[in-house]
């Protein structure tokens, strides 16, 4: 896993909880990097697991909507870093539909080694999209929150239902429906 | 939270936010000396490459001079700064001592698309078949062919442009000529009336077929590319078509011809002649064989029906009823038959007569004839003058007679030949004669008989009148012929009642009608006319004929008989009648004296003598008969066929009841052998039958002991009942007179000699019979029948 995927979830922590329950989780879990992360670096997936599990226990909120936070948090970031890729989709759902396509192959070039989810289109019109997400990760609510997040940006008002496929989360297929534009600030 | 605790927190976040810091910077090291190895190695290699590029631009310079198209190098405006040798040849001026523009030489209606094409090059870097008409330094205009590609500085500017060049205007007057060539080859191929195909030379695919062969074989031009060649051939004739191209292959023939089968696409077969011819290549390596394939089915059957046609005929003239001889133009006999030979009584075979001499074949039989110097002298007339002569009779001397037909044969206006035909007329001849007596023998029984004739045609006209016709109807024959009948007899009333006869007659069909009709004189005749249909030998209609019959005297006979009827009629009436009144009047004075006989004999039967009393008893027994006699009269002239009451009999009640009836003496037995029928009829009348029949056998039985048998029996149509006695019996010379009126055998007081008669006349009323056995002093039988 990406290295800033923890560095921004840490600082999500910080934020929203402050340094103590950060460094109580740190402390808490079993961690090979020693909770010190770069950007630039890649780190098993493990330690986001523990980290997920042990916030949880110390706010008492459930992993899933600790994941679906950190994904509209993680989102500031993409906008913030790479706005650029906004500008090749006039639409959400060309954006959303292109993740697997076109973003991710973009993402396999700079990092050959990233392990990514897949989003497999069942259904595509201008209105609506229904895809599949599948990643042993099962980070569905973070995709969700991402999603969300994107219809936001191009100020479409959304719904985006999902279903898991299996127990896990490993597979999930989710229904997305425009209902119009969002009131403009 | 104290102090020294978050500083604790603070610094474990210091401290993680170094090392963080170590790993970005050892990796961002990593990646950086990454990049440089491959930047180092990027460089020595784009090194290389232009070094590279340099020597094979310089090579390919050398090659564009050298080469044997022409070469031209020109400036981006179209002027030329380099060219080779071929291209100062194809253009006609040398850069060196002229200066041109490429695009001046370009004839007007290129230069658009020069222009264009120049674009093309400039924007892509290459452009490929370019190609115009020129016009040379020489003036002469020729096609080119251009491929260029523009040459670019070492910053990438494009400075020039290198072209090849080719003149294609032979090339392409060739290709033209090709494809013309081709064309017509295809129109020629596809309009070719017989089959063409061009096969591989293992024999494996036909590459060629035109539209005749798929016509012939059934299956589309891609259907037989597909389709091994041999599997066309019907499998009967693959072999003899496979040796013939085994030939080939081995090089022993170059070219064969076959007749064979094909089998179609829908299965039928089709005759086919095809001829093959194998293509060598200068090696005499076979490349293709071409074949023809020519329908020939029409012709094939036409063969096989030829063929028939001449077996048939052969077994015709060998079979044929008649002598045959066929001679040619110098009378050598060609052909004969059989039946030549036998007929006269030649012994050779007829194959044996073939190719002698006609005259010495008539030596052979000449003698035959009659007159056998006629018979050759009219030969030699026949030979000299070569013309038809048909059914010549000549007579043998054994007597039969020949029909000859001599016939010369022509074939374009050439003589050469004739045959003769020799027919056994004999039995024919008397047949003819013997009609010939039929008919003058018939003809003239229907001129002499009594019976009207007339032959009409289709159209009614008479084409024939016997004698008798003429005599009826008063007309001569002249006058009758070509006369409708119609028109010369009708009279208005019988015209109505023909033309409705004729409208209900069935188209040919016979028919018998009475037609009053007036003859020459106007008189108004009877006839009776049988008409029917008349037809040919070969059974067509020609007309008809009718038989006409004079029976007007017969009609006014009738006539006479129909008044003499009624007369009779109204006789028998007042007779009946008269018989009534007769008999009723006589029986009272009858009885009167029968009374005044018995009063006398009560009153004075003391005063009269013996003698007087047996008188006076005769009188009253004669009295007493004579009243049976009138009774009986009475009875018979009752009996009349229209009154009849038909009701169901049982005879036996009916014997019964005429046993208490009359008075049967005693020593007689009444026995009835077989139980009666019932029948239907008038129960008086069957009661007098049997009544009349027993009384008179009980009154003719003298034997002392008397038998009465009744007996039945039935045929299909009638019952039949026999009355048996034992009594006296009736001589034979008897039999008829019995049955007469008033006759009686006997004395016998009760016999009035009319029972008899009743019995006659109600079993002819039943249409029966009566008849007797008889045997005097033994018994007579009575038998009679009544229709059922």
């Amino acid at each position: 896993m990406k290295g800033i995927v923890f560095t921004e979830f840490l600082e999500m922590v910080e934020e929203s909880f402050g340094l103590e329950i950060l460094d109580y989780i740190i402390n808490s879990s079993e961690l090979s990097s020693a909770g010190s992360y770069t950007a630039v670096g890649t780190y098993d997936f493990f330690e986001m697991q523990q980290l997920l599990v042990h916030l949880s226990e110390v706010t008492k909120i459930p992993v899933n909507d600790l994941i679906y936070t950190y994904g509209l948090y993680f989102f500031k970031t993409i906008e913030s870093q790479h706005a650029d890729i906004f500008q090749h989709y006039t639409s959400p759902i060309d954006f959303v539909s292109s993740i697997e396509n076109h973003i991710h192959v973009q993402v396999k070039k700079i990092y050959p080694d990233a392990e990514l989810p897949s989003f497999k289109i069942v259904s595509q019109n201008t209105q609506e999209l229904q895809l599949i997400y599948t990643s042993e990760r099962a980070l569905y609510m973070f995709a969700k929150a991402l999603m969300e997040k994107t219809f936001e940006y191009y100020k479409n008002n959304v719904e985006i239902k999902f279903k898991l496929l299996n127990e896990k989360g490993t597979r999930v297929i989710f229904n997305i429906k425009i209902h119009g534009y969002l009131q403009k600030d | 939270m104290d102090t020294s605790k978050k500083i604790e927190i603070l610094e474990r976040a210091l401290l993680r936010e170094k090392n963080a810091r170590k790993k970005a910077e050892a990796i961002l090291e990593k990646k950086s000396t990454e990049l440089y190895s491959i930047t180092e190695a990027l460089k020595v290699s784009n090194k290389k490459l232009a070094e590279l590029l340099k020597e094979k631009t310089n090579e390919l310079e050398g090659v564009f001079i050298n080469i044997l198209d022409a070469y031209v190098l020109i400036d981006l405006e179209g002027n030329v700064l380099k060219m080779n040798d071929a291209a100062i040849h194809l253009l006609g001026f040398d850069y060196r001592s002229d200066k041109v523009n490429l695009l001046d030489l370009v004839t007007p209606e290129y230069v658009e698309y020069t222009k264009n094409s120049f674009k093309t090059l400039y924007q892509q870097g290459v452009f490929a078949n370019y190609q115009a008409v020129i016009r040379t330094h020489n003036k002469v205009y020729k096609l080119v062919q251009i491929n260029a590609s523009v040459i670019y500085n070492p910053e990438g500017k494009p400075i020039a442009a290198q072209g090849i060049a080719r003149d294609i205007t032979e090339e392409t007057k060739l290709k033209k000529q090709h494809e013309e060539q081709k064309r017509q080859l295809d129109i020629v191929m596809d309009n070719s009336p017989v089959g063409i195909s061009l096969t591989t030379s293992n024999f494996r695919n036909i590459i060629l077929a035109n539209n005749t062969l798929t016509k012939i074989l059934g299956y589309t031009k891609e259907e037989i590319a597909a389709i091994e060649p041999k599997m066309f051939t019907y499998y009967e004739d693959r072999k003899k078509s496979s040796e013939y191209i085994d030939q080939l292959i081995q090089g022993k023939i170059n070219s064969y011809a076959i007749e064979k089968r094909y089998v179609r696409k829908n299965g039928e077969l089709i005759w086919v002649k095809t001829s093959a011819k194998a293509v060598r290549d200068e090696n005499d390596k076979m490349l293709y064989q071409v074949a023809t394939v020519e329908d020939i089915s029409k012709e094939k059957a036409a063969l096989e029906k030829l063929k028939e046609s001449e077996n048939r005929l052969a077994t015709l003239i060998v079979n044929l009823q008649n002598g045959i001889l066929l001679e040619d133009e110098n009378r050598k006999l060609l052909l004969t038959n059989q039946r030549f030979c036998k007929m006269f009584g030649l012994k050779a075979n007829p194959e044996a007569l073939i190719g002698l001499d006609g005259n010495e074949v008539i030596d052979k039989y000449k003698n035959l004839f009659t007159q056998p110097k006629e018979f050759i002298s009219n030969v030699n007339t026949l030979l000299d003058h070569k013309k038809n002569a048909l059914n010549d009779e000549l007579f043998l001397k054994d007597g039969r007679v020949l029909e000859r037909n001599y016939i010369p044969i022509y074939h374009d206006n050439m003589y050469k030949g004739h045959l003769w035909t020799y027919t056994d007329v004999t039995i024919q001849k008397k047949y003819k004669e013997g009609l010939k007596a039929q008919k003058e023998k018939y003809s003239s029984i229907i001129t002499n008989m009594n019976l009207g004739v007339l032959e009409n045609n289709l159209e009614d006209k008479i084409i024939f009148a016997n004698q008798s016709f003429c005599e009826m109807s008063g007309y001569s024959q002249e006058e009758l012929l070509t006369q409708k009948a119609v028109d010369l007899f009708l009279t208005p009333e019988s015209s109505e009642k023909y033309y409705r006869r004729v409208a209900k007659r069935k188209p040919n069909e016979p028919d018998s009608y009475e037609l009053a009709v007036k003859n020459k004189k106007g008189e108004v005749r009877h006839w009776l006319i049988s008409t029917a249909p008349n037809y040919s030998l070969k059974g067509n209609k020609i007309g008809s004929i009718g038989i006409h019959l004079d029976i007007t005297q017969i009609k006014e006979l009738e006539k006479q008989k129909e008044v003499l009827l009624t007369n009779l009629e109204k006789q028998n009436e007042q007779l009946n009648e008269y018989a009534h009144i007769v008999s009723h009047d006589l029986k009272s004075p009858l009885r009167n004296i029968s009374a005044l006989l018995s009063w006398t004999k009560e009153d004075f039967h003391e005063k009269l003598g013996e003698e007087s009393l047996t008188n006076l008893n005769l009188m009253q027994n004669k009295v007493e008969k004579m009243d049976l006699l009138i009774e009986n009269i009475l009875k018979y002239s009752s009996i009349d066929n229209d009154i009849l009451v038909e009701e169901n009999i049982n005879l036996n009640q009916l014997v019964h009841t005429i046993k208490e009836l009359i008075y049967i003496p005693p020593h007689i037995d009444l026995k009835i052998m077989s139980n009666l029928p019932t029948i239907k009829a008038d129960k008086t009348r069957m009661q007098q039958v049997f009544q009349n029949l027993i009384s008179n056998a009980a009154n003719y039985i003298e034997k002392e002991h008397g038998l009465i048998e009744i007996d039945y029996s039935e045929t299909k149509t009638h019952y039949i009942f026999s009355v048996k006695d034992n009594g006296v019996g009736i001589a034979k010379e008897h039999h008829e007179k019995i049955f007469k009126i008033f006759s009686s055998l006997s004395n016998f007081e009760k016999s009035t000699g009319i029972g008899l008669s009743i019995v006659k006349k109600v079993v002819d009323l039943y249409k029966g019979k009566v008849w007797l056995e008889s045997e005097v002093n033994v018994g007579t039988t009575f038998f009679f029948s009544i229709k059922k």
